[in-house]
């Protein structure tokens, strides 16, 4: 007890804004946004993925702008095959880095395999993003009200996911694939004198189903957002039961605050990692949906790409010439693994308690 | 808990109801159900038109048929497809089908997954943990199609080639063996000093059984012997006692030894019996097995009691699987066993491990492709699961007070965390599902999922609707029995 007044004489002869008082806070004070920054950055897996994943993305969009041919001219095929002129160096048994005039080779009557993959990554991407972004927000929104309001509101809503989740994709994809064009709304939007047309022909536009025009990936992106929100709705309702519970949402309404910002303010910011991580899941699920879809003729149709539309195609010529098989895949599986990582980087950023040493 | 359950079934009912119903109508407005008459050349073709629009009963209002749908439901009657056969008999063999792929994908990735999930939590940042994560990502992210190519190109004709003439060369058993002796090592954990002598001792071991298994042609004409058997049981019967208390527990090791041990005798004495045996036979062995584990826990286990049960029914049930297992692959011989092609070999004659033999040899690459995937999810989340209980600080106190890892990892760790994984595994089962629509297609099975993409391509609502119904029911089912499986998990729940 001795020393007691001695500290407060210490702390009173610095001052409040006294060298005594800063040298205590040597550490600088880091908003939320900053700590999680530099806890992500500092995921070696997560940064890495990241980049390589920008890349990809200006590879398909700014690349195949670039690139010496379009996706749909045909060329005469080199060398009878169409083989790949892609080299590697030659420690990977090749005969020095080259490019070449087809690196990924040609496909059957001829087109350029390099800017097939390019423009199927475009439309895989597009298809993705938005599907993920859709879904992430509308479950996002559902979720918050259903769990923040609880009693009926929740009750009905959560019974509207339920009966969501036993709807099957599929049936999903083919009623909408047919039948898009019929319905007034969907036809004003996508049909064939769309207002998102902007003045594309629509014959040379592909399809989701056979017929409707143009920007029916955009179509297909909802068509998967529309199933996969109902997963975050789950979650995010799970996040705010928890969280509506807490002592300073308490504190934000004894003050009077009213519940839209309470929700927007103080619940959301502490349910972000959650949701962020599950969007990056979602959009990695969303490649392989459209990649399932695809293959059994329900996605992307037409004139037009992707990448799970080109591996399906090409699944027969496996045995021959597997380049068309194996150069698709290899864009997937390195979207897929690297939205995944970056999604794992988030949680840890996010959420600090799963890694062992606190970073 | 029990109008816990019943409440939760009659919400269910009106869901089921609205999902059937909104099916019902999508599939009605999804085409033009008549397309394949209309295009026909037949000179009666308006006639055609006609008599399938009757049959289908197309002049009525789509509300009015469901109901029809609904009511024939509940008699189990699925209606006709549009070609006029009788659903329920289609379902049934599909349902045989797909429940085959299926359930032996899901046992064989919970399991698998769980495993990797546990040990890469507890060693954490380990090279395990890593290879794990890279290998489960990779899976993750695969396409199901391209998987299940992948496997019919690779897996079987290299497979087959192997199995035509199997042998193991010398520098094939020793790198398996390093690789062995590599795994495990990781697994262990620790200072090097701690696990140089494992992977010696592990490399050495399964090298010379790798070596021994070829001398003896145990590779081509595989089986246990009865010494084999009995070390296995007792393995078995340590292990089990192992899972449930730490080995100090004396009563609780006996239970798992001692039933053990009289499974391994009663496999001696009724050996024949399971040399053609049914699937009613299998089951009777299992409820036999369980009982012999309860009889000796609670004989021997005093006041552990329901430890020594436990101990007692899982090594009863280990060393069961060890004699089905022996009896399954003795029915083997060398030849290009797997099969891509459809379910099971056409008219397939032989004793009951030959027919089990043939099932597994068309199986085993489909239900890997979907393994895999599943696997990698459970893997994932286990692991996520387990590393959030194992900071928390009741295993803290769990370790603090001196209990034997396996007990702090399995009982106070995993059971925690086995509740949101239950979640996920039967959340993913709709998952599953659709992925074995696409393996189908892949391997030309006839199940489930072709069923619903047929159903889908020709406008055909029936099939498309059996499809649901039995998707829907063992959604519920399987949330029901979650729910019972929290209850259990969770003593909060329970005591509610």
């Amino acid at each position: 007890m001795s020393n007691v007044p001695a500290i407060e004489s210490a702390v009173g002869a610095a001052g409040p804004h006294g060298r005594g008082a800063e040298r205590e806070f040597t550490v600088e004070a880091r908003s939320q946004w900053e700590l999680v920054r530099r806890r992500f950055f500092s995921h070696k897996l997560a940064l890495a993925s990241m980049i390589v994943l920008l890349s990809l993305v200006l590879l398909a969009f700014v690349g195949a702008a670039l690139w010496k041919y379009n996706y749909t001219e045909t060329s005469p095929r080199v060398d009878g095959r169409g083989a790949p002129t892609l080299d590697m160096i030659p420690f990977l048994d090749g005969d020095g880095l080259a490019f070449g005039e087809h690196p990924f080779g040609q496909d059957d009557i001829g087109r350029d395999y390099f800017a097939l993959t390019l423009r199927g990554t475009q439309q895989s991407l597009i298809i993705a993003t938005l599907a993920g972004l859709v879904g992430t927000f509308i479950g996002t929104a559902i979720g918050a009200i259903a769990g923040f309001y609880r009693g009926r509101i929740d009750n009905i809503l959560m019974r509207f996911v339920d009966i969501g989740l036993t709807i099957p994709l599929l049936l999903l994809a083919a009623v909408i694939g047919r039948r898009a064009g019929d319905i007034p709304g969907l036809s004003w939007l996508f049909g064939e004198n769309s207002v998102l047309l902007f003045g594309k022909d629509p014959d040379d536009v592909p399809v989701i189903g056979d017929y409707f025009g143009p920007n029916s990936i955009i179509l297909l992106g909802l068509v998967i957002a529309f199933v996969s929100w109902l997963t975050i709705a789950r979650v995010v309702r799970g996040e705010f039961l928890s969280l509506r519970e807490k002592e300073y949402v308490e504190a934000a309404r004894a003050l009077g605050t009213p519940n839209g910002r309470i929700i927007r303010k103080h619940i959301l910011p502490n349910a972000v990692g959650t949701i962020i991580v599950n969007a990056t899941l979602l959009i990695s699920a969303a490649i392989l949906i459209e990649t399932a879809l695809s293959f059994l003729g329900l996605g992307v149709r037409g004139d037009d790409w992707s990448l799970g539309k080109l591996v399906s195609s090409c699944q027969n010529a496996f045995t021959t010439r597997p380049w068309l098989f194996w150069f698709p895949v290899i864009f997937i599986r390195v979207i897929a693994l690297c939205i995944n990582f970056i999604g794992d980087g988030l949680r840890d950023a996010f959420d600090p308690r799963q890694t062992r040493e606190r970073r | 808990m029990f109008f816990f359950i019943v409440r939760r079934f009659a919400v269910t009912v009106p869901i089921l109801a609205a999902s059937t119903f909104l099916v019902f109508g999508l599939v009605t407005i999804s085409g033009d159900p008549l397309a394949q008459f209309r295009t026909s050349q037949s000179p009666n073709r308006d006639q055609i038109i006609a008599q399938a629009r009757q049959r289908l009963q197309l002049d009525r209002s789509f509300p009015s048929r469901y109901w029809d749908w609904l009511k024939g439901v509940v008699r189990f009657d699925f209606g006709q497809n549009k070609g006029g056969q009788e659903v329920y008999p289609i379902l049934k063999e599909a349902l045989i089908t797909t429940f085959r792929l299926v359930m032996l994908a899901t046992v064989l990735s919970i399991i698998i997954g769980l495993v990797i999930g546990i040990i890469s939590a507890v060693r954490q940042y380990s090279a395990f943990d890593y290879g794990t994560t890279f290998a489960s990502f990779l899976f993750f992210s695969l396409p199901v199609f391209w998987l299940a190519v992948l496997l019919k190109q690779f897996g079987a004709i290299e497979l087959n080639d192997y199995l035509e003439r199997p042998t193991v060369s010398i520098t094939a058993a020793v790198v398996v063996g390093v690789i062995t002796g590599l795994v495990m090592s990781t697994i262990t954990g620790g200072s090097w000093r701690k696990r140089a002598p494992v992977l010696a001792a592990t490399a050495a071991v399964s090298t010379a059984l790798l070596l021994l298994a070829d001398s003896t042609d145990w590779i081509i004409n595989p089986g246990l012997s009865p010494v084999a058997v009995g070390v296995l049981a007792a393995a078995a019967g340590v292990l089990a006692a192992m899972a449930f208390a730490p080995l100090t527990k004396r009563t609780v090791l006996l239970s798992g030894l001692a039933s053990a041990m009289i499974g391994f005798v009663g496999s001696l004495l009724f050996s024949g019996w399971l040399d053609e045996p049914s699937w009613v036979d299998l089951g009777e062995l299992l409820g036999m097995s369980l009982l012999v584990g309860l009889i000796v826990g609670a004989a021997v286990g005093g006041i552990e009691r329901s430890s020594a049960i436990k101990a007692g029914m899982t090594a009863t049930v280990l060393v069961g699987l060890v004699v089905v297992t022996d009896q399954f692959i003795s029915a083997w011989s060398p030849g290009r066993t797997i099969a891509t092609v459809g379910p099971q070999t056409p008219n397939i004659q032989g004793t009951f491990w030959e027919r089990m033999i043939d099932y597994g040899s068309h199986q085993v690459l489909p239900s890997l492709a979907l393994a895999l995937i599943g696997l990698a999810t459970y893997a994932r989340f286990t692991r996520a699961s387990m590393l959030e209980t194992l900071n928390s600080d009741y295993v803290r106190t769990a370790k603090a007070k001196g209990l034997p890892a396996t007990q702090v990892v399995l009982r106070h760790g995993f059971r925690t965390a086995l509740i949101p994984v239950t979640t996920v595994i039967t959340l993913s089962f709709a998952t599953v599902i659709e992925g074995a629509t696409i393996t189908e297609r892949v391997f030309g099975w006839s199940g489930m999922g072709t069923l619903f993409i047929n159903g889908l391509s020709d406008v055909d609502p029936y099939p498309v609707m059996a499809f649901l119904v039995v998707v829907s029911v063992s959604i519920v089912a399987l949330n029901a029995i979650t729910d019972v499986l929290y209850a259990y998990l969770d003593p909060r729940i329970r005591n509610e």
